[in-house]
């Protein structure tokens, strides 16, 4: 219900703003003239014509990549864009949602996760004239002259994790927790795993994976499990099931490098946060349209320009006497970071099953 | 060992609360397909209530009262408006699950997680030595087994069970004998709107002490299988549920122990397809003994 709902107030949304902008033009009464098409609208809603719409497949207020992009957005707006924000949760809904924006006169479309690539690839060379980035995806081939993928290495971040949970670790036995059994996750553990042996030699990594990112109880009984098992450090990649493995730290007093925002309820035992700066990269990408240095194709964001990082948690001093030693870890895990960047340390990139 | 036993009860004890309401509801002649979205609202009420009051024992009355009136809602349809029992069953699923999603945004501004202070008493937290694991088991793990104690004498040594057994199995003869099916049905489902109001509750304060979006991820449908599986016995959905929980405990610990010689995705599936052949190979052996499949379809008067 909760999909259909979604699709149907996207859908009432949309005719309002329709109406709206429709309202608004007629009232102009000048632009576009006998044309009063929606694209005349956008123009007349929009300042100066700038318009950015975001489409994601998940809901708001997950603290996570949704929410993260949302605050691109809003970067967006301080830089003169109106922005617009749709949740798209019914993939039957991506096609029309897109077309419809792009009629509506939008003239940058942000789309995020490998959803979309389908139903972008069929609205996107309808709209020439509007450009389509699409955060989160691998690159297309052909490549679409006016659609920019944005990829996010992640390798980077999970490499210095094992760098960084070999040394806090105590026991010598780190885990990894990923939310559904991907590649894209499977080369984040190798790098993990890399990282780690590179570190400390004798160290022992076990993985598991949820089978979901959004089954929080079942990711705290993947990571109690692991936790009874000698696992005193563990790399969340699970989305919202992340939530429940910090549960069970807590409870074990174990640590977890987290992949969501911390808030009140992960201090004590989140030690590092590995994950990516989706906004401030789409915010990056989008403005690049007005500088002129937009280009169609594959970019890729790291550990270089910010897109991707492993910071210590904020709320580091609530893990009492472990903080003094992750922050020392962190001295090792920056100069490794910088190795990286300067292509001294090679970060492994492999796909194969755990 | 005793970690992971903790671990198969912890992953049974929702299914297993919730499969007894199916098997209440079903032993009364109603196919409950509404497990999954009683234990949604179930969740959801019992977080919220926790997170605005504190106190657990309101959390649980409130969870319990808006179970009670929602399967009160489920009988009125199905009997005086003669809607199908299965139709209404998944609405009430799919609707909780919409309704729960919306309700987080409409009465705490998010879409994903909100986080309670306080989980469900853990009486055995105190143990120490080979116990101790016992001590993560909430309160309501417990009262599961109390619970299908209860279930098994109520149904099997009650006038008032055989009466509600009869009003699933044959619903003309109880109602010639004078039995009133229609009220039994509404007991069971109010039994039923309570279990799945502990059982949400449970899935939500007692490990992760969150409710998010969608919280149970199929677990009343499994809790259904469970129900078909424990052949609408006490103890016997008691029983696949406990197996339910067993499954999800050796997936996670085969991922660690087998690493590289299974994929995680057949591990993943494992439990489910455990199910569909456990189901498989009791019917056939139901058939060869010529019984009567137990899965009482639609009977209404």
């Amino acid at each position: 219900m909760s999909v259909k709902t979604g699709a149907k107030l996207c859908r009432h949304l949309l005719a309002v703003w329709a109406l709206v902008s429709g309202l608004a033009l007629a009232g102009c009464g000048t632009a576009g003239g006998g044309e009063a098409n929606a694209a005349g609208g956008g123009e007349a809603a929009g300042s100066g014509g700038k318009t950015v719409a975001l489409v994601t497949p998940q809901k708001a207020g997950d603290g996570g990549p949704t929410d993260n992009l949302i605050a691109g957005l809003d970067k967006l707006k301080a830089a003169g864009y109106s922005t617009r924000f749709v949740a798209a949760t019914d993939p039957s809904s991506h096609e029309s949602t897109l077309r419809n924006l792009a009629q509506s006169g939008v003239s940058v479309i942000v789309v995020a996760f490998s959803e979309f690539i389908q139903p972008l690839k069929t609205v996107a060379p309808e709209f020439p004239d509007t450009k389509f980035v699409h955060v989160y995806a691998d690159a297309y081939k052909p490549t679409i002259p006016n659609v920019q993928t944005v990829t996010f290495d992640t390798q980077g971040p999970s490499y210095l994790a094992g760098v960084l949970a070999a040394t806090v670790s105590k026991t010598g036995v780190i885990g990894f927790i990923g939310g559904t059994a991907l590649p894209a996750l499977y080369a984040d553990f190798h790098a993990y795993q890399a990282g780690a042996k590179a570190t400390r030699t004798d160290v022992t990594v076990k993985s598991a994976f949820v089978g979901s990112f959004g089954d929080p109880v079942k990711g705290q009984q993947i990571a109690q499990t692991m936790f009874n098992n000698k696992v005193d450090v563990v790399l969340a990649y699970a989305g919202g099931s992340s939530l429940g493995v910090v549960k069970a730290a807590d409870q074990a007093k174990t640590h977890v490098i987290y992949d969501n925002d911390e808030s009140p309820e992960t201090a004590g035992s989140v030690i590092a946060v590995a994950s990516q700066h989706y906004g401030g990269t789409m915010a990056r990408n989008v403005l690049t349209i007005d500088s002129g240095t937009w280009k169609p194709g594959e970019t890729v964001a790291g550990l270089a320009d910010g897109g991707t990082f492993l910071d210590p948690a904020k709320q580091l001093a609530s893990t009492g006497e472990t903080a003094a030693g992750v922050a020392k870890a962190f001295e090792s895990v920056e100069s490794v970071k910088q190795k990286i960047i300067q292509g001294a340390v090679d970060v492994p990139f492999n796909t194969d099953p755990v | 060992m005793g970690d992971f036993i903790v671990t198969c009860l912890q992953a049974a004890t929702p299914i297993w609360l919730a499969a007894l309401a199916g098997m209440y509801a079903q032993r009364s002649g109603v196919i409950h397909l509404g497990l999954e979205g009683l234990m949604v609202s179930g969740a959801f009420v019992a977080t919220a209530t926790a997170i605005e009051t504190g106190s657990i024992a309101l959390a649980l009355a409130a969870a319990i009262v808006v179970n009670l009136t929602l399967s009160l809602l489920f009988w009125l349809l199905i009997t005086y408006f003669k809607a199908n029992v299965m139709i209404v069953g998944l609405g009430l699923s799919l609707t909780a699950a919409g309704a729960t999603g919306y309700a987080l945004v409409v009465v705490f501004g998010s879409e994903a997680a909100v986080q309670s202070p306080i989980g469900l008493p853990q009486p055995l937290s105190g143990l120490t030595g080979p116990l101790a694991p016992l001590g993560d088991l909430s309160v309501l793990t417990f009262a599961a087994i109390a619970l299908t104690w209860i279930a098994w004498w109520s149904i099997r040594r009650t006038r008032a069970g055989l009466k509600l057994s009869a009003c699933g199995s044959d619903p003309f003869a109880a109602r010639s004998a004078g039995v009133p099916v229609d009220r039994y049905r509404l007991a069971a489902l109010q039994i039923g709107g309570f279990l799945c109001a502990l059982a949400g509750t449970e899935l939500s304060l007692a490990g992760v002490q969150s409710f998010s979006d969608n919280i149970t991820q199929g677990r009343g449908y499994l809790a259904f299988a469970a129900v078909l599986l424990g052949n609408v016995a006490p103890i016997g959905v008691s029983v696949a549920a406990l197996f339910f929980g067993f499954a999800a405990a050796f997936g996670i610990q085969s991922q660690l122990d087998f690493n590289g010689t299974l994929p995680p995705q057949f591990v993943l599936m494992l439990p489910y397809i455990v199910t569909i052949i456990a189901i498989s190979i009791t019917a056939v052996i139901k058939k060869r003994r010529g019984e009567q499949p137990t899965l009482i379809l639609e009977r209404t008067l």
